[in-house]
């Protein structure tokens, strides 16, 4: 009996090399042209145009083909389906020219395919939640809202009279999209009334169609867009995921045996256009990606099947990392701080910064914050280098600014971080000496002990510096949201992942008057203005010093308080390689490959990766 | 016995019908919508959604639809999942579950009753301490320490079972040992305190004088009286281990239904949350059904009234 023992035991300890210097085991458990990764949770949609979680994008990236793809290091795009393009002097007209591809069923892929998909993710018919990235198209708004369109009607403004109406846009002199106001319910029918009204006065006009929008096939290999207004970023919009193109063929011959076409994505009708195709969905366990023979570049994908696990539990998945069971826990597997301590200490623990950051909204609309004294105050008074030491403890960058230092070139204002003197000033001015006064505010977070870690600090230190009470209360994630939606806070936790490299996707996305995610009620019309001079503006350089002066009315006037930029923490297979570090935490799997020494022993020295393929073919 | 079956299967009817229609009301009234996210959605686009679930109609509409449907069987379309149906979501999940649940039954009939009977019939030796003992300890650990415990043994330091996932009968074992030993615990103590009671009885002492042996006598007489509680402690119990657990389910990443009560709920995911509170609320009035029919079998004294 105990020799047995000791035989299992041996046995065991024999094929697991061990060395005290990684977190679990070294050796891979699986043949050489196969990873295991974590992805998370089940993704709600791998369609292109339709998914908005990055569980599904992370899969997408990896099955489907853009125009542009961005370079795995620094972010630039790069030439992917399209091998070149052209860009109008005015900075409005992209040409994409199209390299000759097929779909991995081998039909061809062509600049149809591109015009029809994305007309497919601005048709509201579509209910895609992603719609937005695209509206820097010419007249894809309108088509999304479902904008009445006006042709040959000079004074459109003064038959409106009466009208409960939103806002009119003049594209050209001689066209008009009428925008409805209302609210969700009574929008259709106020439309409604409207064509009819302006058709009984033999006004040409209808509801918005795909045919306006900016995108157009010239051929089979080129594709024309026109934009709205220039787009310095465009190319950058263009690598993302909602972007890329579905099997238009695929999608009609489900509706033509009377299927719902939105089950195009399952395996057993799914076909793809980038480095991988799907070969197995487990719902809520597994999907497995197998190497797409037919991808134009297919010479330079080397691991031939990745299988992506759905572990939502961290816990779980460190398990399983340890045992050797996954080589990487993936991008969508976030470590919480209290582990960092521990998991530094290993050579297969990997930190990043990511192109996000976590900053508190303040309502501008809710006495006291609608004094910008106050709201500078607020933010003076927090010692964020405190917060990131002591609190959130995994490298974070502490910032005042909302655009991270470096992005695409930018550089970053860099605010000072803590100024308690002046913050007592200028609540002083404000008619709150010492805090005297103070109204009662409170502070929401979702749910989460991290959040309520950080402010509880913030809390502290508006005690310690300002003399003021803040109360911080938990909302559950739904109603945190929908209280957000109401503008039912003073002040509230966020984060805002940045969808591509560009300081747009924070100055615009977040803060421009009309965007839809701007929770703090502060609009500028001074502000929107010169971002839209900025965004004209072609040359690069001046572009980003016009942007500093941008983020800077926006810091001034603090509809909002950064706290720190996040970082990316992760643990990966020493033998994993081809994982190149960016700030956008993106690793397409067909650079990965396999270091093979370690299948047989510790090697002393780390092989070097070779320079992504897409420069090489260019 | 029939008509006290067919009676109170007519009862089940309104009771599961209260159910769904306060829950129904409870997650619809609950602040926050399945569609609000942390992105802005175009307005149009949440219409049309809202539409495409009938959230846009009346909520007392909404809920006569829920009803109307649910009588033929459909539970609804997933928010949260929106290529698949409530019906195809759990029809995927339960065998994970039921599999696991009845694994973990049988592990903690296997122990439990084991280490009662033994604890009973050697009262207050060794054998007795010892399994008193280790039920004590299986009813204060809790999952969610036991789970990542014999994980951190048999997986981390042995190698022997895989941490988690679902595929093989390997990664079954742990799963259904850490969410049936608490079972296993309450069985044990529950056998041996039903056993002792009727030890000293006077049918047992009849038995004795009839000369039967010990080992009938056990079997037949004193565990049938003894598992009358175990009964009325199996029947709730057989219900919430067969529709999963939270903890064990998240711990080993299964992918049953345990996780979808929470999850669905935080999720605002209306139709997913109501097809679970009427999957087990149907599964646990069954159960107790079960559990009052089992009574006349074990117990002669106990007749159903017609």
């Amino acid at each position: 009996m105990h020799r047995l023992l000791l035989l299992v035991v041996a046995t065991l300890l024999g094929c697991k090399p061990q060395s005290p210097d990684y977190f679990g085991t070294v050796t891979p458990k699986h043949s050489r042209d196969m990873l295991v990764l974590n992805n998370g949770s089940e993704p709600e949609w791998i369609d292109p145009g339709k998914c908005s979680d990055s569980t599904g994008g992370e899969i997408i990236f990896n099955l489907f083909a853009g125009l542009a793809q961005t370079h795995p290091q620094t972010l630039q795009p790069m030439p992917d389906i399209a091998e070149r393009w052209e860009l109008s002097g005015d900075g409005k007209i992209y040409t994409f020219y199209l390299r000759d591809t097929v779909w991995s069923d081998g039909t061809k892929l062509t600049a149809r395919d591109f015009e029809w998909s994305w007309k497919r993710v601005l048709d509201p018919d579509t209910q895609s939640k992603y719609s937005s990235i695209m509206f820097a198209l010419q007249n894809a708004r309108a088509f999304t809202e479902r904008a009445i369109h006006v042709v040959h009607q000079a004074d459109i403004e003064g038959m409106l009279a009466g009208f409960a109406i939103d806002r009119v846009e003049h594209p050209s002199s001689d066209e008009a999209f009428v925008f409805v106001g209302g609210d969700d319910n009574s929008k259709a029918a106020l439309r409604h009334n409207v064509l009819t009204m302006l058709k009984s006065k033999n006004v040409q006009a209808e509801i918005t169609t795909g045919d306006v929008v900016g995108v157009r096939a010239l051929s089979d290999h080129v594709l024309e867009v026109r934009l709205q207004n220039p787009v310095p970023y465009f190319l950058s919009l263009v690598a993302y995921h909602t972007f890329m193109p579905v099997p238009r063929h695929v999608l009609e011959a489900l509706t033509a045996r009377h299927l719902n076409s939105d089950l195009w994505t399952r395996p057993e009708y799914i076909v793809s256009n980038g480095a991988y195709q799907l070969k197995e969905w487990k719902f809520r366990q597994y999907l497995i990606l197998q190497k797409n023979p037919k991808y134009w570049d297919a010479q330079h994908v080397r691991i031939t099947t990745i299988k992506l696990l759905e572990i939502e539990s961290y816990v779980t998945a460190l398990n399983m990392y340890r045992a050797g069971e996954l080589d990487w826990i993936g991008s969508n597997t976030s470590l919480p701080s209290e582990f960092m301590e521990h998991l530094s200490k290993y050579k297969d623990f990997r930190q990043e910064p990511h192109l996000a950051v976590y900053f508190y909204w303040l309502n501008t609309k809710k006495p006291p914050l609608d004094d910008v004294r106050v709201r500078r105050a607020l933010s003076m008074a927090i010692d964020r280098n405190a917060i990131v030491k002591y609190v959130t403890k995994s490298g974070q960058i502490p910032s005042a600014d909302l655009v991270p230092d470096g992005l695409a070139g930018y550089e970053g204002l860099k605010t000072p971080l803590f100024e308690p003197e002046k913050a007592r000033r200028l609540l002083a001015d404000a008619g709150y000496l010492g805090g005297k006064n103070f109204p009662q505010v409170t502070l929401i977070y979702n749910t989460s002990e991290g959040h309520k870690q950080i402010a509880e600090a913030a809390q502290q230190m508006w005690k310690k510096e300002l003399g003021i009470n803040i109360d911080i209360e938990n909302r559950e994630w739904k109603v945190f949201l929908s209280d957000m939606a109401l503008r039912n806070f003073h002040m509230a936790r966020m984060g805002w992942v940045g969808d591509y490299a560009d300081p747009n996707t924070f100055l615009h996305d977040i803060l421009a008057s009309y965007a839809g995610n701007n929770q703090s009620g502060w609009q500028d019309k001074n502000y929107d203005a010169l971002l839209q001079k900025a965004n004209e503006q072609s040359d690069p350089k001046k572009r980003l010093v016009m942007l500093r002066q941008v983020e800077k009315i926006a810091l001034d006037a603090q509809p909002l308080i950064p706290i720190y930029v996040y970082t990316r923490s992760t643990v990966a297979k020493p033998y994993v390689k081809g994982m190149w570090s960016n700030y956008q935490d993106k690793h397409p799997y067909k650079y990965f490959w396999i270091d093979e020494r370690w299948y047989h022993s510790i090697p002393n020295d780390t092989l070097p990766d070779p320079a992504p393929m897409i420069a090489r073919s260019n | 016995m029939g008509r006290f079956i067919i009676k109170r299967l007519l009862g089940l009817i309104p009771t599961l019908l209260i159910i769904v229609v306060v829950s129904f009301l409870v997650i619809r009234l609950a602040p926050g919508s399945p569609f609000v996210g942390e992105k802005a959605l175009a307005p149009e686009v949440r219409a049309d959604l809202e539409a495409k679930y009938g959230f846009d109609q009346s909520m007392s509409r909404q809920l006569v639809m829920y009803v109307g449907h649910l009588l033929h069987g459909d539970l609804g379309l997933s928010t949260k999942y929106p290529q698949r149906t409530v019906n195809e979501i759990i029809a995927d999940g339960f065998p994970v579950t039921i599999t696991v649940g009845l694994l973990a039954l049988l592990w903690a009939l296997l122990i439990g009753l084991c280490a009662g009977i033994l604890g009973a019939i050697r009262q207050n030796s060794a054998w007795d301490h010892a399994a008193m003992g280790f039920a004590m300890l299986g009813i204060s650990v809790p999952t969610f320490v036991l789970g990542p415990l014999l994980i951190l043994i048999f997986s981390l330091t042995l190698y022997w079972l895989p941490p988690a996932g679902y595929g093989s009968p390997w990664h079954l074992i742990l799963p259904a040992i850490t969410l049936g030993t608490v079972y296993a615990a309450y069985i044990a103590r529950l056998t041996r305190g039903g056993m002792l009671e009727v030890i000293r009885a006077d049918y047992i002492r009849t038995a004795r004088a009839k000369g039967l042996s010990e080992r009938l006598i056990v079997w037949r007489h004193m565990l049938k009286g003894g598992l009358l509680p175990v009964v009325t402690f199996l029947g709730p119990a057989v219900a919430s281990i067969l529709v999963g657990s939270v903890v064990v389910e998240k711990i080993f990443d299964l992918p049953g239904i345990g996780p979808y009560f929470v999850d669905a709920a935080f999720n605002r995911d209306y139709f997913l949350v109501m097809g679970i509170v009427v999957l087990e609320s149907a599964f646990l009035l069954t159960m107790n059904l079960v559990v009052d029919i089992l009574y006349g079998f074990l117990d002669p004294r106990i007749r159903f009234e017609g």
